[in-house]
């Protein structure tokens, strides 16, 4: 049994009188890849973006319970320090208007790096983790918004690599991407998963059996099971889980 | 179908028409000036009581009134705008702010003078000069600038502002480094429209910081100052018809400056909209 990142227990997230998410308690695997699924409105972004406290910028929202990083209780840590370890990239990509490599420099700027030669090293480490060093090399002074979508969003991935994050938050990293950029992005969070916990959250149930290692289901703000992926597929616990997968439900 | 026909016809007949006039207008203004101006006229002053000689003091002044004005007023109106979109609530102040601003633009320009005279020249004891007008000026612009730069900032995707800060930056830091460069070439945009109204207002000045005539330039900011617009009025209300050479170079070179201003304004737009595209 590998180690915890995130333990969660008793966690209800409200909107003004809107509970989104009910009592959800569940342990995230380190270094794992983590996917959360479940039919539109269910609750699945809502709870991503509990993890890195994204909900807090929404007035009305507030979440009960205990969200632990390893020992912290996220509700305690400044926000910023928590992003710094969280990383996240969203559904559509959503580039910076500036040169490639100041959207890889921009996160390690405003933590405080200035040196231009080690600015230079993380831009070319993180595109290289994000598979896209190689088509861009030679125009890290080009605006980011030029490139292809596929290329956008591998761009953000770098981006949110650059800050050396423990986990990465995936939300529909591919819905508005074609099948071959789709792929590209696959392979790159199965080889990403050797070194980060990345957390996906995916409406493409093909999409989560192909790279979890583990699966949330949840269904209407409820976690109705956790497990493996093999156990999710071959012999799952809940009658909605089993009518979900023979896609019943979507 | 009929009706969509017609329609079609009136809607464009009336759109060519207007358009036919404006040209007409300013085409005719500029046309019938252009073979008054010179070097000698844009760059001296005006001589035996203003019917002969150029009219140098006045394009300066109208620099200088626009200088003091923009120093005032795009720096205040982008920070206040920057409030608004950024940091208020969004409440009843915030929309009574917004809602004042608006009635604020709509102001005819005579009552700014007013306010600038009663403001500026007396209370503050500025007198007639250039930092009196130009303050003028600057009040009266502030709420167009305000206005579009407030529009500019909300039309930034909230996805940067959400980048940004899950990447750890804190709302100032997102702000002043992702969502005001996004939004920069429309804020341009705006004050370059300011500068346009600025340019040819010419009631504030007559309260505020015109000179009738003057035969050397301010020395400092305190000191009076003629202006392209105010010096139009100048001869064109008081002179008899001697100077119409004069007047009508005069009204030239502001109209050429006002036109390309604008001009400028209609190729960004067009830039950004292609830009938006691609």
């Amino acid at each position: 049994m590998t180690e915890s990142i995130f333990k969660i227990k008793n966690l209800n997230v409200f909107y003004g009188e809107k509970h989104a998410i009910k009592e959800v308690t569940c342990e995230i695997p380190q270094r794992k890849v983590t996917a959360v699924v479940g039919p539109s409105g269910c609750g699945k972004s809502t709870f991503l973006r509990v993890l890195n406290r994204m909900n807090d910028l929404i007035p009305s929202y507030r979440h009960t319970g205990s969200v632990k990083l390893l020992d912290d209780e996220i509700l305690d840590m400044d926000p910023v320090l928590l992003r710094k370890h969280i990383g996240m990239v969203f559904q559509k990509p959503n580039p910076f208007p500036k040169t490639i490599q100041e959207n890889v420099t921009y996160g390690p700027r405003i933590h405080g790096i200035k040196n231009r030669q080690v600015l230079r090293e993380i831009t070319e480490k993180s595109l290289k983790q994000a598979a896209l060093w190689d088509e861009v090399k030679d125009e890290l002074k080009k605006n980011a918004t030029n490139l292809s979508g596929g290329q956008q969003q591998r761009l953000c991935i770098a981006r949110a690599l650059s800050v050396e994050p423990d986990v990465l938050l995936l939300d529909e990293p591919t819905s508005a991407l074609d099948p071959i950029a789709t792929q590209r992005i696959e392979t790159l969070i199965e080889e990403l998963s050797e070194k980060y916990t990345i957390v996906i959250v995916t409406h493409n149930l093909q999409q989560a059996l192909r790279i979890s290692d583990c699966v949330m289901f949840f269904y209407v703000g409820e976690l109705v099971e956790f497990d493996t992926t093999e156990k999710i597929t071959s012999n799952p616990n809940d009658q909605r889980t089993s009518d979900y997968l023979r896609g019943i439900f979507s | 179908m009929i009706m969509d026909r017609i329609a079609k016809i009136v809607l464009g007949i009336i759109s060519y028409l207007l358009v036919t006039i404006i040209l007409l207008i300013v085409g005719f203004l500029i046309l019938s000036g252009l073979d008054d101006i010179n070097l000698e006229f844009l760059t001296t002053f005006p001589k035996n009581s203003m019917t002969e000689g150029g009219i140098w003091p006045s394009i300066l002044g109208t620099a200088y009134f626009l200088s003091i004005a923009l120093l005032f007023s795009v720096p205040t109106g982008i920070l206040a705008a920057v409030y608004l979109s950024e940091y208020s609530k969004e409440n009843r102040l915030q929309r009574l702010v917004l809602t004042a601003n608006n009635i604020l633009a709509g102001i005819p320009s005579v009552v700014f003078g007013m306010f600038g005279l009663s403001l500026f020249s007396i209370t503050f004891g500025f007198g007639t000069s250039v930092i009196a007008g130009g303050l003028t000026l600057g009040i009266m612009s502030l709420p167009y600038i305000i206005s579009n730069t407030h529009e500019s900032l909300v039309a930034v995707p909230k996805s940067y502002r959400e980048a940004s800060m899950a990447l750890g930056a804190n709302k100032s830091e997102t702000t002043f480094k992702i969502v005001i460069p996004a939004s920069s070439s429309r804020i341009l945009t705006g004050v370059i429209i300011a500068i346009g109204r600025i340019i040819g207002e010419t009631a504030p000045l007559l309260f505020t910081g015109a000179a009738f005539y003057i035969t050397r330039n301010p020395s400092s900011p305190f000191d009076p100052a003629m202006a392209l617009p105010t010096h139009i009025f100048v001869l064109s209300a008081i002179y008899p018809d001697n100077v119409t050479p004069k007047l009508e170079g005069s009204v030239s070179v502001l109209l050429i400056i006002v036109v390309a201003l604008f001009m400028s304004v209609a190729m960004r737009r067009r830039r950004e909209s292609r830009k938006m595209e691609g």
